[in-house]
């Protein structure tokens, strides 16, 4: 049903295939270029850590993250520097580029497994308009450059050209995510196609990630949850329509079913996709980004399952159409709704417009303490330094600080406030209406609250839509 | 279906419509506070020909979010035959379930007498009396729709209940999320077929998985800005936590008896092992779909337990048809065989006797409606009162405050899309309880609250007697009717 005969192709578009990946590129560049136009500002932490970074990307040390911390370098800042362009451009340019490329790549990719023209185009769409892929290409993140280099590997690997894998070495430099993904995923291919030469990119990535362990050592364990973990945090970002990020449409995960089970028709044959996706699930249950990679393997699933869905023996004719229409109508419902959700992602206007007045009122060596969540931007829009952020990964004392912030928080007392404010040298405090609604407080006078309204230790310096900055004095 | 079935059953009809309509016109007014939302939104189509969705009143101003499907159809009626018919159209609809619930009885057992018990006990079931009596519900409308729908599913194969079902399943995707429960049950029904091996025709898998698509689409587009804004949480509403233990009781066998029924709970399980596991009726494994799915969220506290124990019941009590039947079977091939048509008719007056509840049920209905008192209050509120002022009520009377005082509120029992909810809801609760002037005016001055509704129903959801912090030149009484009380929030 879905593949053609003959020997597979390399690239070889002619014809209709050329004319669809034309069609579907233009698509792609309509769908990318939309949460661009959904929004002004970059969307996420990511992207402005990112876009500090970039600026010097040489550094060994990081003067601002965590009042100071050694740097891991990661790759991506380093595209967006040489790239020569004004980094806010880069940081939505790139994005962008490699979001097409890797949508040509894509199809090709398909074309190299000898699928036919209907499940190409079928899967390349599907593709461009799931919310997964829409995050990936139009954030500045340190995933979708590994993640097109891999795409383009794989057609190479296809024709055997094994040397092509060793490309993927420096991939755990852009995150040590996509290293273990990818040399996991060349194992499973490795061992499916009995292609035992891979067994040595496969090792080289490893040692790649096991050289950036030698040198920056381990990570201090995280001991807190966060927000982002947990099986609530998992099933609200898996799934696009609850408000997620990115993650999948429902409607995209019934088509996955009927593709699934129409490769189960081939039973064991299939057994390295169902292995593929089955890690990826479970690693995207610790790291959600793990769908980044995911997406592209569930997308042809998906197109499987439609052309199935249509190919079936309907006993009504009426059922089958309204049924195609309402899957249909439901996938581009998530694509429209998700252009709502990346519209209001953080940070919101009110919130630069708070970073940018603190950046200055206060001083080029203070120190802003807030939620972890805010402290990457504190750092980039502020340009001030914070007590703690997000990147947690090799920051110093980063369960210590942890429990300190939350003290401060929750402190109703001056004495243990200022121990802490000694401690890490605290200038100013920086709060947001989300900080007042459940993410740390939960009731007017809770906690730091309380002394912000008695003690004299605190003077709002700003107050605007919902945003405050106290200067402790 | 004989002449005589049908004499019978338009007169039980006829009953269950007489014995509604005797107590919902005995009053004016409505016996609940969700009335008077629909009311509104009602009477907002009626002048504007669309819904209120950006509400300056309800929690002093927020967006609403509802499929208003069910507001435009009792709009409509309302235009056609007046006020009246936003009493009459609603008890009409549910008292339709009489017929529907036969016509499904049909399908699981041929005992006419045990088809009519089940239509009795629907009928005058109290879980349905009061959750749909004089509250101009949409369950009124979701009822008969699902369970006509349900026998469509029986007759799928015919041509004419194809086009019926398709139709009813959108109406029913936009009227209510309940609709989500509908499809559940078709996949929990899909699950028992296939535990028992039981060849679901191609049409009817077809037919299921069209209905889960267009129910989860309508569902997401719907509610969409929900789930972003609340989540996994949209599941409860957003209820604040300090009321989901209300909203959200545990599920107990005694509960239910109480509140079902004693004979649709046992005669109805009997239903279900007789109808579902021994003569694999496809009647008998649909409804047991339902049955599963309204346990298993009522088990884990995903639907509101009246709202589960109204969609529990139904299904429970046609099911009973079938354990009616065995019943008699049973007696059939006993010593007490020649007793049988007396048994039957015996049966059939325990049964009768039993809806002596209803009546309790009904009375006490009508007794917790709206009283012309409280309407007299808030009717003063509307004209004595500046057009923005804010009015401090209980949690039962949001939408009373909105609907007749067409003053702000500040909490009521819709906490979509509200950031706020479990904050507004200790602050309300406070706000009457308190017994320090001082604290509840900082709340009071933070709310903006200008006036303050005290009734009786305040009285009983808070365990109060008076507000204990009353002072002439804080907070003075500017009104009392009855029971009623209204403070003017001062300056001091």
């Amino acid at each position: 049903m879905l593949r053609k005969q003959g020997k597979p192709r390399f690239i070889g578009l002619e014809g209709a295939d050329l004319v669809w990946l034309i069609a579907v590129l233009s698509i792609a560049a309509v769908t990318l270029i939309m949460p661009f136009l959904a929004r002004d500002s970059l969307a996420g932490s990511e992207a402005y850590y990112n876009l500090r970074i970039a600026k010097n990307p040489f550094v060994s040390y990081d003067e601002l993250s965590y009042s100071g911390r050694i740097y891991i370098l990661s790759l991506w800042p380093l595209m967006l520097y040489v790239t020569n362009l004004p980094l806010v451009f880069a940081s939505k340019f790139l994005p962008y580029l490699f979001g097409l490329l890797s949508v040509l790549l894509f199809y090709i990719s398909l074309g190299s497994l000898n699928l036919n023209l209907k499940t190409k185009v079928i899967a390349s769409i599907l593709l461009v308009i799931s919310p997964t892929y829409l995050y990936l290409f139009s954030t500045s993140n340190s995933y979708l450059f590994p993640v097109s280099l891999s795409l383009l590997v794989f057609i190479l690997l296809i024709k055997r050209v094994t040397a092509a894998s060793f490309l993927l070495i420096p991939i755990p430099f852009f995150n040590t995510l996509s290293g273990v993904i990818v040399a996991s995923l060349l194992l499973f291919y490795s061992l499916k196609e009995r292609y035992f030469k891979l067994i040595f990119p496969t090792l080289a990535i490893i040692l790649a990630i096991l050289v950036k362990l030698v040198i920056y050592g381990l990570p201090e364990t995280v001991n807190f949850k966060t927000a982002g973990s947990g099986a609530r945090f998992f099933i609200q970002n898996f799934l696009s329509d609850l408000g997620g990020k990115f993650g999948f449409s429902i409607f995209f995960l019934v088509l996955v079913i009927f593709g699934l089970g129409y490769l189960w028709e081939k039973k064991y044959q299939n057994l390295s996709i169902y292995l593929s996706g089955l890690f990826l699930l479970a690693v995207s249950f610790y790291k959600i980004e793990a769908l980044f990679y995911l997406i592209f393997m569930f997308s042809l699933v998906a197109a499987m399952g439609l052309i199935k869905i249509f190919n079936l023996k309907w006993d009504s004719l009426l059922i089958r159409n309204l049924s195609v229409i309402i899957l249909t109508l439901g996938l581009l419902f998530s694509f429209a709704n998700y252009l709502g959700v990346f519209s209001r992602l953080a940070p919101s206007e009110s919130l630069i417009e708070g970073l940018e007045n603190l950046r200055e009122i206060s001083g080029e060596d203070d120190v802003v303490f807030s939620h972890y969540s805010k402290g990457v931007w504190i750092n980039t829009i502020a340009g001030r330094k914070n007590v703690i952020d997000s990147n947690f990964q090799y920051a110093p004392d980063v369960n210590q600080r942890y429990i300190d912030s939350n003290e401060f928080f929750y402190t109703r007392r001056v004495k243990n406030a200022t121990t802490i404010i000694d401690k890490y040298n605290i200038s100013y405090i920086f709060i947001d209406g989300e900080m007042k609604q459940g993410q740390v407080w939960n009731n007017e006078g809770e906690g730091l609250l309380f002394l912000f309204e008695y003690s004299k230790r605190f003077k709002n310096v700003y107050k605007k839509n919902n945003v405050e900055i106290w200067q402790v004095r | 279906m004989k002449i005589k079935d049908s004499y019978i059953l338009i007169f039980v009809f006829l009953l269950t419509l007489a014995f509604r309509l005797s107590f919902v016109l005995q009053s004016e007014n409505f016996s609940s506070d969700l009335a008077y939302f629909n009311l509104r939104q009602i009477e907002s189509i009626e002048k504007t020909g669309r819904p209120i969705f950006e509400d300056n009143l309800s929690h002093s101003g927020r967006t609403f979010l509802f499929p208003p499907l069910f507001n435009y159809i009792m709009a409509f009626f309302n235009i056609l035959f007046g006020s009246l018919a936003l009493k009459i159209i609603p008890e009409l609809l549910i008292s339709s379930l009489v017929f529907i619930v036969y016509l499904i009885s049909r399908e699981i057992t041929s005992d006419k007498v045990a088809m009519f018990l089940s239509v009795l006990l629907v009928s005058f079931m109290p879980v349905l009396i009061e959750q749909t009596m004089n509250q101009l519900s949409v369950y009124s409308l979701i009822l008969p729709i699902m369970f006509l729908m349900f026998f469509c599913l029986f007759k799928i194969d015919e041509k004419k209940y194809q086009y019926l079902y398709i139709v009813l399943l959108f109406f029913l995707s936009f009227l209510h999320p309940v609709a989500l429960l509908f499809s559940l049950s078709l996949l929990f029904y899909m699950v028992v077929s296939s535990a028992e091996s039981i060849w679901i025709s191609k049409l009817r898998k077809e037919v299921i998985f069209f209905s889960i698509f267009l129910i989860i689409l309508t569902q997401v587009v719907v509610y969409r800005n929900a789930f972003a804004s609340h989540g996994i949480n949209v599941l409860r509403f957003n209820t604040p936590q300090e009321i989901l233990s209300d909203y959200f009781r545990n599920f107990s066998i005694i509960n239910t008896m109480l509140t079902i029924g004693v004979f649709p709970l046992i005669f109805g399980i009997y239903g279900i092992i007789s109808g579902v596991f021994k003569e694999r009726r496809y009647a008998a494994l649909l409804l047991s779909g339902l049955v599963l799915a309204t346990t298993l969220l009522l088990a884990f506290k995903l639907i509101p337990f009246l709202t589960g124990l109204l969609l529990l019941g139904i299904p429970l009590t046609i099911l009973a048809s079938k354990g009616f039947e065995k019943v008699f079977t049973l007696v059939r091939i006993t010593k007490f065989a020649r007793f049988e048509d007396k048994i039957r008719y015996m049966s059939l007056i325990v049964v009768l006797l039993s809806l002596v509840t209803s009546f309790f049920t009904a009375t006490d209905v009508m007794d917790n409606s709206i009283s012309g008192e409280e309407i007299d209050s808030l009717v003063w509120i509307r004209d004595n009162t500046e057009e923005d002022s804010v009015v401090l009520a209980s949690i039962e009377e949001g939408n009373l405050i909105n609907a007749v005082a067409n003053r702000k509120s500040i909490i009521d029992k819709d906490f979509l899309l509200i950031s706020d909810a479990g904050e507004r809801y200790r602050d309300v609760t406070f706000m009457f309880r308190s017994t320090s002037l001082v604290k509840a005016l900082q709340l009071l001055r933070e709310y903006k609250v200008d006036y303050v509704y005290f009734s009786d129903r305040a009285k009983t959801i808070y365990n109060l007697n008076s507000l204990a912090y009353t002072n002439e030149e804080c907070l003075r009484l500017v009104k009392e009717t009855g029971k009623t009380k209204i403070y003017r929030v001062r300056r001091c």
